[in-house]
């Protein structure tokens, strides 16, 4: 699978969103982005790029675009 | 319930000790399972936002009450629906002793009072939040199952599971917001007074309970290196301890106990008291904390000034099996 | 005995540096600080140690959480070196994030077992009613510890055996862990609660370090032990942590240090 399809398969099945409520998607705008979904998509997507993700960075992930910018910048994965 | 899949193995670990108490909670709740939740003042630190949201009438909260925490939950247990009772471990333990010994001891109030942050979790706050003697009291309390999980995964089954058992139960959660992954497999079977055996070896017997299950492990690694080949045992459940387990390791050279909990009346000497009677007996070492109040600092500095860290244990054992 | 209006300037410049010192030890403290709590609290500490405490008077902060900001503005006062500041939360300290009872730095008892020293308060201020020594004993608790059983307990035997040489200051915050105070254990009657409980009441503004000063040095001749009820707001002075519970027990990022220092800088400068 392509990166940006691991990505957006991660917010799909964590959040419980179609693809096509990704973009601008931020946290806390809809209920299942909460803090608990939080942690479920951010286990999603370090399972899926096989990283671990910094706390600072965990806190960051504040919308589908932001992750998108922190995956690239801090953990060299290009979309 | 979480479908048990293998990726729940990370979200449970990323979700912390506490967040893995109240999603357990929660999915009991969401699949229809009748259950009271009642906090301290900690709904929020022990993971229960959703619990508010969705099931706001399911839960109470007490305020900066640990004495009432206890008498409220066991009323609300009366005709047997399973309560769940949180707050910090020293206060569900030292605090609150004599109501848990009346309420939850004598009466067996169908409460699952979870000691939350126990261990060296919250050493950085002070002695008084550091190090509580909870296996220690709730063992000199008799009727009260003690269990200490140690990782997510088996928090969250260890939580369930108590949920759907009748009578007292006492839960000590020693991690803090990252968890380790000691369960690889997430459908292992668990079972309240099931020690689960994680490694096999015949030098040694490791035997430990909550956050140093982790450090017995990395402990056995350092022994490998010194060709000592040691059995790994996960013994969660302190009361009732898994004797047939206990017995299969009569033969031992050595066994070895480690809690993050006080040397005296935890884990190592609920072991060391069941083998007193017996004739053929394996020597014993207890790791955890000896007669003091350690100073305040990071979890990892105080393992290295109780003696629980993998290094120091390693040593010890080495030592002793030289000997 | 009235407070003086150039004093309690003081004390509020005292208690702004002291903010300002909290940041300062923010930078070397790589963990959460219950900040709320402690920007409370700031200007109680500052009247307390710079128009209030005498020699032998005695303090227990039993709001123990509120640590930090104590131990800048015992700093800022002298009471602790620079060296031992800097050791705050770090390994090995004798700076708890709670405050640890420790008699070489003065610290009379430990705080971070909420709901438990108002009882050794009352039995030093009875001690020193029985020896005859001239000693007044202050406490300050939190609005979330009063819902402990064990602080009432303590309450009616304060007023039972007349200690009027006891004061307790509540930190009215509206706030605690899980949220405003209304919510969980509701104090709207406090006043007449204490009131009917046999204590002396002042309520006062607790960001007004000339009326705090009043409330405290207010002769009590009474024969009752004199409680002051002090409304504040949880996070006061860093306008980003004013009322906001998630500044409860938190980390400060460097921008947000940065924006904190911006603002006390200014507090500091415009002599407030």
């Amino acid at each position: 699978m392509k990166n940006l399809e691991k990505y957006d398969q991660a917010f799909i099945e964590c959040l419980e969103v179609s693809k096509e409520q990704l973009a601008g998607l931020e946290y806390q705008q809809i209920v299942n982005w909460d803090s608990v979904g939080h942690m479920g998509l951010v286990a999603a997507i370090e399972d899926a790029f096989d990283i671990m993700m910094d706390t600072d960075d965990i806190i960051d992930l504040s919308s589908y675009e932001k992750g998108k910018e922190i995956l690239t910048q801090n953990y060299g994965i290009e979309f | 319930m979480l479908e048990m899949e293998n990726k729940v193995l990370r979200f449970l670990a990323r979700m912390g000790a506490r967040g893995s108490l109240g999603q357990a909670v929660y999915d009991y709740l969401q699949d229809g399972r009748e259950a009271f939740v009642v906090s301290a003042d900690l709904a929020h630190a022990s993971g229960f936002d959703r619990i508010k949201e969705r099931f706001p009438e399911r839960l109470i909260n007490v305020g900066i009450a640990e004495q009432n925490l206890i008498g409220v939950a066991s009323g609300l247990a009366k005709t047997g629906i399973p309560v769940v009772a949180t707050s910090w471990a020293m206060f569900t333990s030292a605090r609150a002793a004599d109501q848990v010994r009346n309420f939850m001891g004598y009466m067996q109030s169908n409460v699952k009072l979870i000691g939350m942050d126990s261990g060296f979790v919250q050493s950085g706050f002070s002695y008084s939040h550091t190090n509580p003697p909870d296996i220690a009291i709730m063992r000199a309390i008799p009727g009260i199952k003690i269990i200490s999980p140690c990782d997510g995964i088996e928090i969250y089954k260890t939580v369930y599971e108590a949920l759907d058992t009748q009578g007292p139960i006492y839960i000590r959660l020693t991690g803090g917001s990252m968890l380790p992954i000691i369960h690889k497999d997430v459908s292992f079977h668990y079972g309240i007074g099931k020690a689960v055996i994680l490694k096999e070896g015949d030098d040694a017997a490791l035997i430990g309970c909550g956050n140093a299950v982790d450090n017995l492990i990395t402990t056995s690694e350092i022994l490998e290196r010194e060709d000592i080949s040691a059995k790994v045992i996960d013994m969660h459940t302190v009361k009732p301890l898994d004797i047939e387990i206990l017995d299969g390791l009569s033969d031992y050279r050595l066994i070895v106990t480690a809690e993050n909990h006080l040397k005296q009346s935890g884990l190592g000497g609920a072991v060391a008291e069941y083998y007193a009677g017996k004739y053929k007996r394996p020597q014993q070492l207890i790791f955890g904390v000896d007669d003091f109040y350690p100073k305040t600092g990071s979890a990892k500095y105080v393992e290295e000034v109780v003696g629980l860290n993998p290094e120091y244990m390693a040593r010890q054992i080495v030592k002793t099996l030289n000997h | 005995m009235t407070g003086d209006l150039v004093l309690s300037k003081e004390c509020q410049r005292l208690a702004n540096i002291s903010r300002l010192t909290m940041l300062d030890m923010a930078e070397i403290c790589r963990e959460t600080m219950h900040w709320g709590g402690s920007l409370s609290s700031m200007e109680i500490f500052a009247v307390l140690y710079k128009a209030v405490l005498r020699e032998n008077d005695i303090f227990i902060l039993s709001k123990g959480h509120a640590g930090p900001g104590y131990y800048a503005v015992l700093y800022n006062v002298g009471k602790i070196s620079h060296e031992i500041l800097m050791t705050y939360q770090q390994n090995g300290s004798d700076l708890a994030e709670l405050v640890e009872s420790n008699s070489k730095l003065g610290f009379v008892s430990s705080g971070g077992s909420l709901g438990i020293n108002l009882s050794y308060a009352s039995g030093i201020a009875l001690l020193v009613k029985k020896t005859g020594v001239d000693k007044q004993v202050y406490i300050e608790v939190g609005d979330g510890e009063i819902d402990e059983g064990s602080v009432w307990e303590s309450i009616m035997f304060a007023s039972q055996q007349k200690l009027d040489n006891l004061t307790m200051i509540i930190d009215f915050n509206h706030l605690q862990s899980d949220g405003n105070t209304k919510n969980i254990i509701g104090w709207d009657n406090l006043k007449n609660q204490l009131t009917s409980f046999g204590w002396v009441v002042h309520t006062v503004n607790g960001h007004e370090c000339l009326d705090i000063m009043n409330a405290l040095l207010a002769e009590n001749k009474e024969n009752r032990p004199k409680a002051i009820i002090a409304t504040t707001i949880k996070g006061k002075g860093i306008s980003f942590m004013e009322d906001d519970n998630s500044w409860h027990d938190r980390k400060l990022r460097k921008k947000e240090l940065q924006l904190a220092r911006k603002e006390v800088r200014i507090l500091v400068g415009n002599g407030e």
